[in-house]
């Protein structure tokens, strides 16, 4: 462990000698916990060995105290052990100072000292800087180079043995004691080089990872240190400690200018220490130095040269030596800095627990990130791992396609969901917004885009630059320094790179040439402007630009343009707000000023089919389409279509969409499509005619030349979120659109055609007369066919049409014959929430005919719609005990069955417990289902079902109350639960059922009364609630069931009177 | 005086033809002509003067050279009211194939049908706004020559030949309609144009307004 402990180990001094102190890194520590194990359980492995003494004895101050030893005699307060060599005993402690001669010993010390072992290790090497001396003779001493040592050992070993062999039998017994002995060293000697070999590997491995200085670990010394900075001289280490220069952060984490990250440079920092003026420090790839500090002739920028050529390992390192006052402070806080990460991690993986849920608990996180310094990379994969897994559920909402704000949520998750390496530049970032003013909205959710905004700098492992990127930064330069003309050159010239590729266009952001072209769009240069705006347009396809330009106010600008009499430029600017206008914040900087009204007025041009167009009337076509665009990204916010519609947005589109022309179509249809998901839109586009343009555009508008599948897309989307209303789905109907809709079901491989078809087909089939014409056109088969092999967002949408459809009794037995039942069943098995709620509607729907329960029952059907039960979300219970009655009812034997899922019957009576109405009303439907079997019906007595039933009778729920009093109907048929149900007191509530309106809950409510009332007591009660006169009145009801049940319930009633009366006179 | 005044209505309506322009304008012009005229003709100063004054073009090189372009009877000091009123038409209200002339002119320094890099360097020497007083001249130099590269690279579209020709110039501009303009102003911006037109009293001013980029989109 000698090579190991010299070169390895970080000391304090660096140049040794004693004094020098083990620095608690994470290395050492390492390197403490290996010898430790090598220390512990020696004698174990090698009882020889570790009797063998000691040339010296290890020699430290101890913390132990005396009366922690055992088994050893005091001699004038010096406990000494028995054992001797040389005079010298063995283990001595001498007020604080210890010394032992055997590594049976090391390892006994080790014990006592308990959890201080580390220490007791760390002081004892502290000591004695070369142990190997001490134990086995200078000879072993650690030298730097070549180590003979050993050779030599064996060498001589191996002589003395031959001479041995030479020698006399008889005297020879000292030598061999000797060489035995001399064995002992080596064996010693060996297995401690094996223990120095494993040390250095280990710390090499370690230190290969750490020998440079990382981004990574700048950020996180300036985080430490930033929280230990203030104005308290006492407390703080410094004054002040930031960034130096500009704020931007580059995706390999480095903040230096990319032409000084060739230098190495990490990054440049200010650092005010107490004592002393500011210290300029250039944080390097090989260690930190103080630079030159700020140019005096160009402002914001550094002089880079370094001042000394003192280089320091870290950034502590260097204010420790330029700050006596800084390494004075820090030296006090260095233990509690280190020791301090656990607590923190663990801290913050639990605040990120919460994150999701809360923005408040994020800002908390970002607190205790700030603080903590050394949690390691596993840590935090574990955490972005527990974020995935929770974000997952919410990926329903997209499908279902209704609510948009939640989709644009969504997406802005699935980005934070992309691989973060980079979390450490999140946390900087969101340090230094407060900084940026132009991030200073209200808003609350701005920092959560700020996450996300760092969270996509996608860490790229090579810092190499392309050579595009130094011509682009000369290009830049000339628009930073050249006058009109040189710009417009720069600007041509710049636009003969390739600006869809991602080089590129960060390049242009890294030189700094966004700034300028935003800029560019300020002046009154028409022609720098559509230059700058020509380059916009096409680099803000990256999401990355798209937020430089937001946070660079550009949007701000390119509303201005809208104005601009020059229609070019109004094109180019709304395009390009079109691409920009990808992400909320950006949205809403749009409406803010006053974007979306300008937008909305490009709308607005001239007739668009007529025959002989001008070059100036076309420009007025492409102005719309632009607007168009514009709009249709703004409008996934919720508050633009609002503001849309204020503008007037719905008569202009209306006018655009009798468009011919696909690529004004497109944005117009993919406006409409965003916005439908209003219901003031759903209601404007039937009323404003737009539903046969939008079936008009679904149909192949001509034989020849194939309609555009994106187009078709949109159109469908739309319908699917108008169909939600029945005289919509009547008007597509009316205008032949449910063909073209079947139609598109052939489209196998464009799955968001697919799925938008096939959720417009979903809602149609809503509609019964849409349901005869699917059936028709044979859209069960086409469904069923989609049921395999498809994207969840397709299953939902197939699973959800399939639903409705089976509504109609043909269509199930159709579902049937088409072998779509095995695949319904089958998806009982997924994870998705909203295809979960669909395939239980789908399977339940399916259910109602006895021939198909019969597959489902072979295929276990059941069962997993009862384990569906467990589903955490409110929507998949429901909607699987929904499922389940049709089970029951037509399942052969179906008690049996029921009885067979173990644990089943005590799960659906807890799910009574559950506070979402609907499942209520789904599970007492199943429960009146299930109390049909009397065995069954006496599980869930002893399951406690009168109770909670009981309690739920307070409902004014109609839908609960008609299959509540139908569970209650039914459960009384076992025991005395006529008699609990009165003592529980339902019976009151159940009376007041019968002025509800509904006809459904007046009949099971007369079934339960009449079951009730065969309790005398239970009739006290109904006639005391007035029960008598409602149910003289439904006798007379037209149902003659409820009849029967009122007229029972009267009876009963009647019959206690009398038998009370006879009693009386009797 | 009398014979005079019908020489002027003729010459006026002769103009108008050939111009193309609105009659009440090249009416202005002419008076405009006469008014500022010298005897030999329009004066380079006065023209000069003019153009900065009306169109707020500023580069004193640029305005010779325009002054100079509009001289097609090579005068050298003095135009012609021809060559004034004609060179105007095409000044304001040129159609692209015009302007395209007009621009090639203007750059092709010795008017050899070539636009070499010597003559870029001229027009481009002066475009980098010198950032420091002590910055060194032929680092500057180094900058506009690279520039003129660019510019070179852009404009010399046909043939690759190394000087633009105006076949190469005219397929550049198809290309990219900035490259018009693309080594210094020669045409008045929009604003001032029809500023300009409104005040010779174009009554189309106020309901059509092209412009040079309206139609090449």
């Amino acid at each position: 462990m000698g090579q190991a402990l010299v070169s390895a180990a970080q000391w304090t001094s660096a140049q040794g000698g004693s004094g020098g102190k083990l620095e608690l890194t994470p290395l050492n520590e390492e390197l403490l916990n290996a010898i430790l194990r090598f220390v512990e359980g020696f004698s174990q492995k090698y009882p020889d060995e570790g009797k063998l003494v000691f040339k010296r004895p290890l020699t430290w101050e101890t913390t132990l105290s005396a009366n922690s030893f055992s088994g050893f005699k005091e001699e004038n307060g010096v406990l000494v052990s028995e054992e001797k060599k040389d005079d010298i005993p063995l283990f001595k402690l001498q007020t604080q100072t210890i010394s032992i001669m055997t590594m049976e010993l090391a390892e006994m010390v080790l014990r006592t000292a308990g959890d201080k072992k580390i220490t007791e290790l760390r002081l004892c090497l502290e000591a004695n800087r070369d142990p190997v001396v001490n134990m086995l003779g200078e000879r072993f001493g650690t030298v730097q180079g070549d180590d003979n040592s050993i050779l030599r050992y064996v060498e001589e070993i191996r002589k003395e043995m031959e001479q041995l062999g030479k020698a006399e039998q008889g005297e020879n017994e000292k030598q061999q004691q000797e060489l035995k002995e001399k064995n002992m060293v080596l064996s010693v000697r060996l297995k401690l080089i094996g223990l120095d070999q494993q040390l250095l590997n280990q710390s090499i491995m370690k230190i290969s990872t750490q020998v440079r200085l990382t981004p990574k670990m700048v950020e996180s010394e300036m985080t430490t240190l930033k929280g230990l900075s203030g104005e308290d001289g006492e407390k703080c280490v410094l004054e002040h400690i930031r960034y130096h220069g500009e704020s931007f952060v580059y995706k390999n984490g480095c903040r230096a200018q990319p032409w000084r990250q060739l230098h190495g440079d990490i990054c440049y920092i200010e650092a005010k220490p107490h004592d002393g003026s500011s210290l300029y420090i250039t944080a390097n790839t090989s260690g930190c130095f103080i630079n030159k500090g700020p140019d005096p002739e160009r402002p914001g920028q550094l002089l880079y040269d370094r001042t000394d050529q003192d280089t320091y390992r870290d950034l502590v390192t260097l204010l420790k030596a330029k700050s006596p006052k800084f390494a004075q402070i820090i030296s006090k806080q260095e233990f509690a800095l280190h020791e301090k990460p656990k607590d923190d991690r663990h801290v913050e993986v639990a605040a990120a627990d919460e994150e999701d849920g809360q923005g408040t608990a994020r800002s908390e996180q970002q607190g205790h990130s700030q603080k903590d310094k050394g949690a390691d990379d596993k840590d935090k994969q574990n955490k972005q791992g527990e974020k995935k897994k929770k974000l997952e559920p919410s990926l329903k909402w997209q499908v279902l396609g209704v609510d948009d704000e939640s989709k644009e949520e969504e997406e802005e998750k699935q980005q934070k969901q992309k691989p973060r390496p980079k979390r450490r530049s999140s946390s900087l970032r969101k340090q230094k917004t407060p900084v940026e003013p132009a991030d200073s909205f209200s808003e609350s959710s701005t920092e959560s885009e700020e996450e996300e905004e760092a969270v996509e700098r996608r860490a790229e492992a090579n810092a190499d630059l392309p050579s595009e990127y130094w011509q682009i930064q000369k290009l830049v330069k000339y628009l930073k320094g050249g006058n009109q003309t040189a710009t417009i050159i720069a600007l041509c010239s710049l636009r003969d790179f390739n600006l869809a590729q991602e080089t590129c266009q960060l390049a242009i952001r890294d030189v700094g040439g966004l700034e300028v072209l935003i800029n560019l769009l300020d002046t009154n240069e028409v022609k720098c402007k559509i230059g700058a705006l020509k380059i916009l347009k096409e680099i803000s396809r990256n999401t990355q630009i798209r937020r430089s330009i937001a946070d660079l106010g550009g949007l701000q600008t390119m509303v201005k343009i809208l104005r601009d009499p020059d229609k070019d430029l109004k094109c180019l600017a709304a395009e390009t707000i079109a691409n920009v206008a990808k992400f909320r914040r950006a949205r809403r900087t749009v409406r803010q000023h006053g974007g979306i009204k300008r937008l909305v007025s490009l709308l607005d041009c001239v007739p668009l089919n007529s025959t002989n167009m001008t070059a100036e009337m076309e420009l007025d076509v492409e102005v719309a389409r632009c607007g168009a665009l514009a709009l249709w990204s703004c409008s996934k916010s919720k508050k633009n279509k609002e503001a849309m519609q204020r503008a007037g947005a719905i008569p202009l589109l209306a006018k655009l969409l009798k468009s011919p022309h696909e690529d004004m179509l497109i944005p117009v249809v993919g406006t409409l499509q965003e916005c439908a998901s209003e219901p003031s839109y759903r209601l404007a586009i039937r009323t404003e005619g737009m539903i046969e343009d939008l079936v008009g555009n679904l149909k192949c508008t001509s034989p020849d030349k194939p309609a555009n599948p994106e187009l078709q897309m949109h159109c469908a989307s739309a319908i699917f979120k108008c169909a939600e209303e029945k005289e919509t789905r009547d008007l597509v109907r009316q205008y032949g659109g449910l063909d073209p809709l079947v139609g598109l079901l052939n489209n196998m491989e464009n799955k968001e055609l697919l799925a938008a078809a096939t959720g417009a087909i979903w809602k149609c089939a809503i509609s019964p007369e849409n349901v005869a014409r699917f059936q028709e056109l044979k859209c069960i088969e086409l469904l069923v066919a989609l049921l395999t092999n498809q994207p969840e967002e397709v299953l939902v949408n197939v699973v959800g049409a399939l639903g409705e459809l089976a509504k109609a009794q043909q269509n199930r037995t159709q579902i049937r014959k088409s072998g779509g039942i095995p695949h319904l069943v089958n998806l009982l098995t997924g994870t998705n929430q909203a295809l979960l709620v669909n395939v239980t509607k789908a399977v339940g729907q399916c259910a109602e005919e006895p021939d198909n329960m019969v597959i489902i029952d072979k295929l276990d059907g059941v069962r997993l719609l009862w384990s569906l039960l467990k589903n955490q979300n409110p929507d998949v219970q429901a909607s699987a005990a929904w499922a389940i009655c049709p089970c029951i009812e037509n399942a052969k034997d179906a008690g049996e069955m029921v009885r067979s899922f173990v644990g089943g019957l005590e799960l659906i009576v807890s799910l009574l417990k559950s506070e979402d109405k609907e499942v209520l009303a789904a599970v007492s439907a199943a429960i009146a289902n299930i109390a049909k079997d009397e065995e069954n019906l006496a599980v869930i007595t002893d399951h406690g079902v009168v109770p909670m039933l009981a309690r739920l009778t307070l409902t004014h729920d109609d839908k609960l109350r008609q299959h509540l009093a139908e569970a209650i109907a039914r459960c009384c048929n076992w025991g005395n639960n006529r008699t609990a149900f009165g003592k529980e007191g339902a019976v009151a509530p159940l009376v007041r059922y019968l002025k509800s309106k509904d006809e459904n809950v007046h009949r099971s409510t007369a079934r339960a009364l009449f079951q009730l009332s065969k309790n005398p007591e239970n009739c006290i009660t109904m006639h005391e609630a007035g029960v008598v006169q409602p149910l003289l009145k439904m006798v007379g009801a037209p149902d003659a069931d409820l009849q029967e049940s009122s007229a029972g319930c009267i009876g009963n009633i009647r019959r206690l009177a009398l038998a009370n009366e006879r009693a009386k006179y009797a | 005086m009398g014979s005079n005044r019908a020489q002027l209505e003729k010459k006026v309506a002769e103009l108008t033809n050939k111009t193309k322009l609105n009659k009440q304008v090249v009416q202005s012009l002419v008076e405009h002509y006469q008014q500022k005229c010298k005897d030999k003709g329009l004066d380079r100063d006065t023209v000069r003067d003019d153009l900065m004054n009306q169109f707020d073009m500023l580069d004193d090189f640029l305005l010779d050279r325009i002054f100079r372009t509009f001289d097609i009877s090579a005068n050298t000091q003095h135009l012609k009211l021809d060559d004034y009123v004609m060179g105007m038409a095409t000044f304001l209200t040129g159609n692209l194939e015009d302007k395209m002339r007009f621009c090639f002119n203007v750059y092709d320094l010795n008017g050899d049908g070539y636009i070499t890099r010597e003559e870029m360097f001229q027009f481009l020497k002066n475009s980098m706004v010198t950032k420091s007083h002590d910055a060194d001249q032929d680092d500057a130099d180094e900058g506009i020559k690279e520039l003129t590269e660019l510019a070179l690279k852009k404009l010399d579209q046909d043939d690759h030949d190394g000087r633009v020709s105006f076949k190469d110039f005219q397929a550049a501009v198809f290309g990219d309609k900035l490259l018009l303009e693309s080594l210094g102003q020669c045409l008045p911006d929009e604003k001032a144009r029809c500023r300009y037109l409104k005040m010779l009293g174009d009554p189309d001013m106020n309901h059509q307004p092209t412009t040079i980029t309206a139609k090449n989109r």
